[in-house]
Formats: structure tokens, C-alpha cells, sequence
């Protein structure tokens, strides 16, 4: 196990950033997912050793995160969200820095960071000052300024921020290959999904601090329910209503969309319901048994949802490794 | 894809110690720092100039101290030691070297370190220190570094060794080469041997600026993302410390020593570094060894010694009235003991905060 969390809370004055959170995270490309204010950012920093834990136990690498914080950064590496860089230093002093607190001697330093800004496309960059740099360069010199100690385990936050589609794309397929290619896990945080579908093998995901998720892309993308998306001009709820007066299960996820569970032609039905209700549709669309699916009925849960119809999922308090 | 480009490859080596890991940080600091100022690496030359002045007092010294040299016998040998000594004086230093010897060096390093490089070295440290930290707060550096294997006294200890270097380098540089340029033209090998705890003296003397003006200097840099409001804080706190302590100083010199406002010396940056020097290099014990074996018949020396002492606070005026007081040897205000408490208590203090502020950043 990468990650071995056990009851883990973390609190700012009243506020509960991780509330009870206890997961095992198996080795490979985990998404970290979760709205604004869920608390990865605090769990990353947690796992760091930045911010001691209110209670509970956390492992990372088999090593607890109280005791051993320090020998835990030597074997991890972290990008941060963050646009920040080593002022006054010209890109691979910048990186052999990194490498250098990291505990490698200065010379390997710097030859594994010509070695990594290669690697990260800045080879022709290198010796411009980072100050310089582009947000998409600023981006890759993070990326490699958290490769550069050879980590076991890499927490990236937003890596694809600020990058142009085929910057992005490049860097997917690069994080990809170190899993795939050099043994390296990597936890991904972000907001974008489809970079989670597109690379991880297994997606996280936080709300309010709780777990709300944990298990394999493919095992979650098979726990989608059949239905339809749908979207109104205004208030949604009278098409609802009237769509579960008529036996239908419906959940309405905010004002003006809703989740009509079921198999077979419910299209019909749904223009039946919208001319009896007087409601104007915008959107009618199959779920797609995506990620933003599954992801968007996870945080409903935590996100005063307008249930109408059935009872939302609810997501298992704590998860084995998938 | 550039030919030499080997990909991604493992590293399964001994890692450094913690020590090296904030001499990485130091060491690229200190590049930095000189790259990026003109005016430091003109002030690192400059820091040697005082050096044109003292050689050829331990020259002149030297020669005069030498009992081999007849300082009756003419020429620029008897003009050197008719400006540095009374006759009487001299045939005393002649005939007791030994005694005399380390206490001229004590003072004469005392006025070194204390009139020209700590001087200096503030200018220094105004130049080294403000974005030392300001700027890893305006560029968020402090996630690279505290992601990272290393403490915040780590990163503490790499900000200050930067500082450090470059007090070193105005203040133990300078000294030890002076030292070696004294030994070497004194008249005697064992000149070495009987001046060897100036050399520690210079030493301490040099850590006990370069630390505290270093620690204080991160805390400014520490409160501001601006570099230049640090370096603002960092001139006016020596400038009006300066101010306000003469101003007090100056208003109450000749009121009784009970009504005097001692701990005015302790608002001024200057009056503690030379204070805590004048304790670290014996400036009184060396003065009433002076004035015990080289004192004149006709006060001379004994004027010049006064003069002397009262620069360094071992000495105060008496008498009431200016017109009727006079120079006495004796603790002008508090002994330099509560001079480096004070640098102590100042430094503990600014390390404390700057670790706080460390912890913190990284928190958010």
C-alpha cells in the first residue's frame, strides 16, 4: 500500500478539513477528486508531514507520517498547485537545488537534473532564470523539481494547469509512462476528470473531508446507473415531480438539472412529463458512465442535494484498497 | 528528442546530511546574492582597504617593539615611535613585550573590527539579507524547500550562513590575514605564541556580528514580501537606534551616573556590536595592563589610552561641569556582559519567529 490511512482528522479551530478519513491506497495512478474545501490540498500536506494530524494514524510508504516525516519526503515528491519557484536561479540549478535538498550530492544533483529537464521538455530552457518561464514551463519544472531525488511515490497538484492541449496531453502520457514504464505511483489531485480517467487506475474521492469514494476507474464506471442527464430553461423540480408521480426514480441535482434512473426508451416519457409539467428542457442526454458522472453523484451527497425520487448513493465511510 | 537524452532513470545512492542539505541552500544563496549586486562585490573589496591602514601600524609596531632596533638611532624608525609612544613608554614596551604585546593587539583589532568592518558589514547585510526570505515568501518558494526533506531550522540555518558569509568575509577574512600579517612582521616568533588567544578573539568577535545581524535581518525579511521595506527597516533601525541613543546619551552626559539612561545603549544595533566586541577582545583588562606598565610621567599615553577607552565605554567623564571633568577609567554604563545577553536575547528571539513564520507558511 502507498497510502494507509486510519480515522485521520485534521482541524482548524472549528473548521474539520479531513473528518475521520480511512482509506488504503493501492500502488499506481490514483485521481485525488473532490470539490473546493474537501481537503485534499490538507491531506497532501498531511501526508508531507507539513500539518500534524489532529488525531488518527496515516502511513505513506509504510512510514508514519508523525515519526518518520522526514525519511517520508526523501522518498516522495511533490508538485505543488502553487506557482512556486526558486527565485534568482536559472532553471537546472533550480532543479539540482531541489535534488540537492532531497539529500543528493551536488554533483549527481546536477546531472540528474539535465537528465529530468530532458525529461520534462525545458533542455533548451534550462539555463534561464525560472522567473522567466512560461505558467506551461513553470508547470514542467515543478514536475521536475519533484522527480529529480528518483521518489517512490509522486502527490501532483493540478500538474496540468496553465498547459496548452498539447502540453497537456504530453504531460498525461509522461506521468503515465513513469508509472508504467519506471514502478512510480503517483497521486494526482485535480478539478479536470478527464485527466484522471484518462491516466489513473483508480480515483479518490473527498468531500467535506469524508471519503466519499475509493476504488477502481473501471469498477466505478461500471457502478453508473443507467439514465438520463437533464437540463431545463428554469426550475426543474414540477418535471420531477411529475416524472415521479408516474413511478419514475428522479434525482434532482441542482434547480435546473436532474438524473432519471432506468432503463429502455425514457425519453418519451420525459417529453410527456415536460409538456404536462410546462417546463422547458434544455438537455437530454444517456449517461455516459463517466468519471464527472460518477464524480458529480458522489459530492451531491455532501452538497445539500433537492432529493426528489429515490435516496441519493451514499458512499462507505472507509474503503480497502481496490 | 536531443540525442544525449537518457529519459527518466532510478537513483539508488547514500543521500547527504543534514548539514550539507543547508549548505546547498547557502551556497546558492551566496551566488545569487554576488551575481546580482555590483555594489556588494565592490563592498567585499572595499572590506579590505582598512587592511592598507593597519599592516603598517604592525609594521611600525613591530619595528618599535623590537629590542634588537635602537629606536634613539634616527630616521623613520625614531619619527614611528615618537608618534606612537612616549620615550618613557616605549623603553617600557621594549623591555616587557610580553605584557604589553597582547593587549596592543586586543585593542588594536578591537578598533579594527569596530570602526571599519562592522560598519561595513552592516551595509553588507543590508544588501545580503532583506530578500533572503521576502523573496521565498512573494514566490512561494517555501513549499520546494519544507516538500523536502529538510527542517525549518535547516532552512534557517542555509538563510543565515548566507548572511554570515558575508560578514565573515568583511570581518574573520580581514582579521585573520591581518593577524598573519602582524605575526609576520613582528620582531619575534614568539609574538605568535603570546598573541594566540587574539586569534580566538577574532573569531568570536566576527560570529558575535555576523549572527546576530544575521538572524535579525532574516526576521525583517521574514515580515514583508518587499525586499525593500526590509532593507528600509533594516537602515532606520540602525539609523534611529543610533539616533535615540546619542540623543540620550549626549542629554545626560554629565548628570550623576545613578540618574544616567544606561539601557540607551541598548537601543543602538552599533553600541551593542561594540560593546559585546569590547567584552569579547578584553578592551578593559587590556587598557589597565597598558596603563599599568606603559603609563608616563607626564600623562601622554595615559591621555591617549583615555581617549581610547571611552570609545569603547571604558571610560567615563567626572568632575560635574564639562570644563572641569575629566576622562576616568571605569564602566561607562552596563558591563558588556548585558551588551551580549542583549545580541543573544535578540538573536534566540529572531530565530524563534523566523521558524514560527517557516511553520506557518506551509500551513496555509
Amino acid at each position: 500500500m502507498i497510502l494507509e490511512l486510519d480515522s485521520v482528522r485534521k482541524s482548524y479551530g472549528r473548521f474539520e478539513a479531513l473528518a475521520g478519513l480511512s482509506v488504503s491506497v493501492a500502488p499506481g495512478a490514483v485521481g485525488l477528486l473532490g470539490p473546493n474545501g474537501a481537503g485534499k490540498s490538507t491531506l497532501i500536506k498531511a501526508l508531507l508531514g507539513l500539518v500534524a494530524l489532529s488525531s488518527g494514524s496515516a502511513k505513506v510508504l509504510g512510514l508514519d507520517v508523525r515519526r518518520d516525516a522526514s525519511a517520508i519526503r526523501e522518498r516522495i515528491g511533490y508538485m505543488p498547485e502553487d506557482d512556486c519557484n526558486l527565485a534568482g536561479l536559472p532553471g537546472v540549478q533550480s532543479v539540482a537545488m531541489a535534488g540537492e535538498l532531497a539529500g543528493l550530492p551536488a554533483r549527481t544533483a546536477l546531472r540528474r537534473a539535465h537528465e529530468i529537464l530532458d525529461l520534462v521538455w525545458l533542455a533548451e530552457e534550462r539555463y534561464r532564470p525560472v522567473e522567466t518561464y512560461s505558467t506551461g514551463m513553470r508547470q514542467r519544472i515543478k514536475l521536475a523539481q519533484a522527480l529529480i531525488h528518483a521518489p517512490k511515490l509522486v502527490f501532483l497538484d493540478e500538474p496540468t494547469d496553465g498547459l496548452d492541449p498539447a502540453g497537456r496531453v504530453r504531460m498525461l502520457r509522461l506521468i503515465r509512462s513513469l508509472v508504467d514504464k519506471h514502478g512510480l505511483s503517483v497521486v494526482l489531485s485535480t478539478h479536470i476528470l478527464s485527466d484522471v480517467e484518462q491516466i489513473c487506475d483508480a480515483a479518490l474521492i473527498l468531500g467535506r473531508g469524508r471519503l466519499l469514494m475509493y476504488d477502481t476507474i473501471a469498477r466505478l464506471q461500471e457502478s453508473v446507473e443507467p439514465g438520463l442527464s437533464l437540463r431545463s430553461a428554469g426550475e426543474i423540480r414540477p418535471l420531477a415531480e411529475t416524472l415521479a408521480a408516474a413511478g419514475h426514480r428522479v434525482d434532482v441535482l441542482s434547480p435546473e438539472s436532474a438524473f432519471l434512473h432506468g432503463h429502455g426508451d425514457l425519453a418519451t416519457a420525459v417529453l410527456a412529463a415536460a409538456h404536462s409539467s410546462g417546463v422547458s428542457l434544455r438537455e437530454l442526454a444517456k449517461s455516459r458512465n463517466s468519471l464527472e458522472d460518477i464524480y458529480l453523484e458522489a459530492v451531491r451527497a455532501t452538497s445539500d442535494p433537492v432529493p426528489a425520487g429515490a435516496a441519493p448513493h451514499s458512499a462507505p465511510a472507509t474503503r480497502e484498497a481496490p | 528528442m536531443p540525442i544525449a537524452e537518457l529519459g527518466y532513470r532510478p537513483w539508488e545512492g547514500r543521500r547527504t546530511g543534514r548539514l550539507a542539505r543547508a549548505w546547498a541552500i547557502a551556497r546558492a544563496e551566496i551566488g545569487i546574492a554576488q551575481q546580482s549586486s555590483r555594489l556588494l562585490r565592490r563592498f567585499l573589496l572595499f572590506a579590505w582597504l582598512p587592511i592598507l591602514y593597519f599592516c603598517p601600524f604592525f609594521l611600525a609596531f613591530g619595528a618599535v617593539a623590537d629590542p634588537t632596533r635602537d629606536p634613539n638611532a634616527g630616521g623613520l624608525l625614531a619619527q614611528i615611535a615618537g608618534s606612537l609612544l612616549p620615550p618613557e613608554s616605549l623603553a617600557k614596551l621594549r623591555a616587557t613585550p610580553e605584557t604589553t604585546l597582547p593587549a596592543v593587539w586586543s585593542l588594536a583589532f578591537f578598533l579594527f573590527f569596530t570602526y571599519t568592518q562592522s560598519l561595513f558589514s552592516m551595509v553588507v547585510v543590508a544588501i545580503v539579507g532583506p530578500p533572503l526570505i521576502a523573496k521565498d515568501l512573494r514566490s512561494k518558494a517555501f513549499l520546494v524547500y519544507l516538500s523536502k526533506p529538510i527542517a525549518p531550522w535547516q532552512y534557517l540555518l542555509g538563510k543565515l550562513a548566507t548572511v554570515a558569509f558575508f560578514v565573515l568575509a568583511m570581518t574573520l577574512f580581514p582579521g585573520l590575514f591581518l593577524y598573519g600579517v602582524g605575526v609576520a612582521l613582528s620582531p619575534s616568533l614568539t609574538t605568535a605564541a603570546n598573541t594566540l588567544p587574539v586569534l580566538l578573539q577574532v573569531v568570536l568577535a566576527s560570529l558575535a556580528i555576523a549572527l546576530p545581524t544575521g538572524l535579525l535581518v532574516l526576521l525583517l525579511s521574514t515580515w514583508t514580501k518587499d525586499r525593500r521595506l526590509a532593507t528600509f527597516t533594516w537602515v532606520a533601525l540602525w539609523v534611529f537606534g543610533e539616533f535615540a541613543f546619542r540623543v540620550l546619551d549626549t542629554s545626560a552626559r554629565f548628570a550623576p551616573d545613578a540618574e544616567r539612561p544606561h539601557w540607551a545603549g541598548l537601543l543602538s544595533m552599533r553600541e551593542l556590536t561594540t560593546r559585546t566586541a569590547a567584552g569579547i577582545f578584553d578592551v578593559r583588562g587590556s587598557l589597565e595592563r597598558l596603563l599599568s606598565s606603559l603609563s608616563d610621567s607626564e600623562g601622554v599615553f595615559q591621555e591617549r589610552i583615555l581617549q581610547l577607552a571611552a570609545g569603547a565605554g571604558e571610560a567615563r567623564l567626572v568632575g560635574g561641569q564639562m570644563d572641569q571633568a575629566a576622562l576616568v577609567l571605569g564602566r561607562d554604563g552596563y558591563p558588556p556582559a548585558v551588551f551580549m545577553g542583549m545580541l543573544l536575547l535578540l538573536s534566540i528571539a529572531s530565530a524563534l519567529v523566523v521558524l514560527r513564520r517557516a511553520h506557518r507558511q506551509v500551513r496555509i
